[in-house]
């Protein structure tokens, strides 16, 4: 545990010499992020939008694809599941996505100069990336065939990408709550 | 504050003092309690907006039910377990911190929502499991549930923000 509380503290040290301290500290001078600050229902309000975002992206995540591998859902389809919960999937991401930004405006220099932070962010990027590979490939086979499914269909990469989409939004959730004791 | 010396009693156990003390531990078990709440509420709000008649309406009931209970059970205890563990690192100003006091009773409301639909109108879901018009009072055990799940979590982020503002001595 130490250990990677040494790394952190090392990647913040590094985070210093860049050019993300200049900007940082640039962003919290303007207009909009004195506004956030001196509003203080702003940062309470954005985290409770940010965490009801996560709770409707992570439900849909988890039920979506656990119907993918045959562990929920059983009197749906691949398809219907999918007409269910990918408008969710989407638009939380839409809400956590701009809610993030409400919160970056409301401390620039604790969350930008942080590697907790960039932590997150990455595996959000990443998990953006395999959520669309992902339901791209699900999509084209439930269309090749109605009732194919993940369980029966026998595609290992598919189980693993569902799998390992419900951990990614573990971690990502873990570096946001993590990200508040990275050391300044 | 209601029995003071037990939440005392609680804060300065061998467990209160670590977890006050520790410099993972509250973080940890903060990070597992976001698990679980969230997988809580994003269930049960799949369960209510069914119940509502928002979403999943092609699907029964007792479908969707099936789908959610397991998963909100298991993460509600999840919840109850890692909460209980980051209140004794400070159990007595929890118990004079108005928002944990208002989080408390809004669960203990959301509980009893819970049983007043399981007594009453679940008992015949049969006769509006597939139907698409559902009872008035399903409906409005499912918008309370909703309601009083997200006065539960706004009650809960507000704690972090005014816990050293409601001292207990």
């Amino acid at each position: 545990m130490a250990g990677i509380g040494d790394t952190v503290f090392e990647l913040t040290e590094w985070l210093r010499t860049t050019p993300m301290v200049d900007f940082a500290l640039w962003l919290s001078a303007k207009e909009i992020c004195e506004w956030v600050q001196s509003h203080s229902f702003m940062v309470p309000v954005m985290q409770m939008i940010h965490i009801f975002a996560i709770a409707m992206g992570f439900g849909s995540v988890v039920l979506f694809n656990l119907r993918l591998v045959g562990r929920s859902g059983s009197d749906t389809t691949v398809l219907q599941a999918a007409h269910r919960y990918l408008p969710w999937m989407k638009w939380s991401i839409v809400v956590l996505f701009v809610s993030g930004i409400g919160m970056i405006l409301g401390d620039p220099v604790r969350l930008l100069v942080n590697p907790v932070f960039w932590g997150k962010i990455i595996l959000f990027v990443l998990m953006i990336l395999v959520s669309i590979v992902h339901l791209k490939t699900v999509m084209r086979k439930t269309k090749a065939v109605p009732t194919w499914d993940a369980s029966t269909g026998g595609s290992i990469a598919i189980r693993t990408s569902a799998y390992g989409l419900i951990i990614l939004w573990l971690l990502i959730m873990a570096g946001g709550r993590f990200m508040a004791y990275a050391p300044m | 504050m209601f029995f003071p010396s037990l939440w005392q009693a609680i804060q300065d156990s061998a467990l209160g003092i670590y977890m006050a003390e520790s410099a993972w531990a509250f973080p940890t078990f903060e990070t597992i309690h976001v698990f679980a709440i969230v997988t809580v509420f994003g269930t049960i709000a799949v369960m209510d907006m069914r119940m509502i008649g928002m979403a999943s309406k092609g699907r029964p009931l007792t479908a969707v039910s099936k789908d959610t209970l397991t998963l909100t059970w298991t993460a509600f205890v999840v919840a109850a377990i890692s909460g209980s563990l980051l209140f004794t690192g400070k159990a007595t100003y929890y118990m004079v911190n108005p928002w944990f006091l208002g989080k408390m009773a809004l669960m203990g409301l959301a509980g009893l929502n819970m049983i007043a639909f399981h007594l009453i109108p679940w008992k015949n879901v049969r006769n509006f499991d597939t139907t698409p018009a559902i009872p008035g009072n399903v409906k409005r055990a499912g918008f309370l549930s909703l309601a009083l799940w997200i006065g539960v979590i706004c009650c809960g982020r507000m704690i972090g923000f005014t816990l050293d503002k409601y001292l207990p001595f």
